[in-house]
């Protein structure tokens, strides 16, 4: 096993490290780093890599990580009732400067978010018994957060 | 049917599907549940429909044909509907009593055809709360 560096201003390692290994496969064994949204300041993130990676296997993997576009997504409840009334309040966080859009998935539907400054509050509210699935659209290297949502 | 999902802005809203939110009435019949998916198949057409009009012209003549059954029935058999249940789990589900064996079984059926034993079941169900006799419900659908 090597490691290679690379400074990123945020992290969501989950999601970079599946980006890492659906391109790279078995070469790569993991990224080491704790999910970041806060920081505006780069910090190295490591990429452990097999031995059987090549100098241009390293180069794509920090490539990946430089192109990471996290997008961080957070509830403040996981169950809501089912008046159409209780809200439950979704935290997107898209910190990279020049993030591309983001659409959440809830239940397979495009909920496009609109987001300030890099930041938005989206409200769910359900005048039904459901349970809601929301992730992010596109998900590779940017989220790998799935929120359940209970309506009931 | 899925439910209703409606983002306006950063507001997401979700909405049932009009047909959720009704289980299936325990008819304790076996025969009246073939004849109910029978007149259910017969009158499905021969062409799937392409449009919620046709969608909505086969399940009237569906649901008309249902209720002539239930009249017809309820002369002759007694108490032949013996419970309702409306089940909104929290799962969003439907929850199948003691009928969905029968639905299984009808004519081929599968629970793809839930959906409308379920629109079938809330037919019934709207007569009973309402105190209506099937009859009268049967005419308002006409109408």
């Amino acid at each position: 096993m090597h490691e290679v560096t690379q400074s990123i201003a945020f992290l969501d390692t989950p999601s970079l490290d599946a980006a890492i290994r659906a391109s790279l496969g078995v070469k790569s064994l993991g990224v080491s780093g704790s999910s970041f949204a806060d920081s505006s300041t780069a910090a190295p993130v490591r990429l452990l890599m097999d031995d059987t990676a090549s100098p241009a296997d390293d180069a794509a993997a920090q490539a990946l990580a430089v192109a990471h576009d996290p997008v961080f997504i957070t509830v403040d409840k996981t169950k809501v009732v089912d008046d159409g009334i209780d809200v439950a309040t979704i935290s997107v966080r898209a910190p990279k400067p020049g993030a591309a859009a983001v659409v959440l998935l809830v239940n397979g539907t495009d909920c496009p978010v609109t987001l300030t400054t890099g930041a938005a509050s989206v409200t769910l509210k359900s005048s039904t018994p459901a349970v809601l699935t929301i992730s992010v659209k596109n998900p590779a290297n940017r989220c790998a957060t799935v929120l359940t949502i209970t309506a009931q | 049917m899925a439910d209703t999902i409606t983002p306006t802005g950063n507001n997401i809203v979700v909405t049932p599907s009009p047909l959720k939110g009704w289980a299936l009435p325990f008819i304790n019949n076996v025969d009246l549940w073939m004849s109910l998916g029978k007149a259910m198949d017969d009158n499905r057409g021969a062409t799937p429909a392409t449009n919620t009009t046709q969608q909505l012209a086969i399940l009237k003549a569906q649901l008309l044909a249902c209720v002539a059954i239930l009249v017809a029935a309820a002369a002759t058999v007694p108490a032949v509907v013996t419970a309702f249940t409306v089940e909104r789990s929290a799962l969003g589900s439907f929850t199948v009593l003691t009928g969905a064996n029968y639905v299984a079984t009808i004519n081929g059926w599968t629970t793809a055809n839930l959906p409308e034993m379920v629109v079938m079941s809330q037919v019934i169900k709207s007569a009973v709360n309402k105190g209506l006799a099937v009859a009268a419900l049967a005419a308002t659908i006409k109408a």
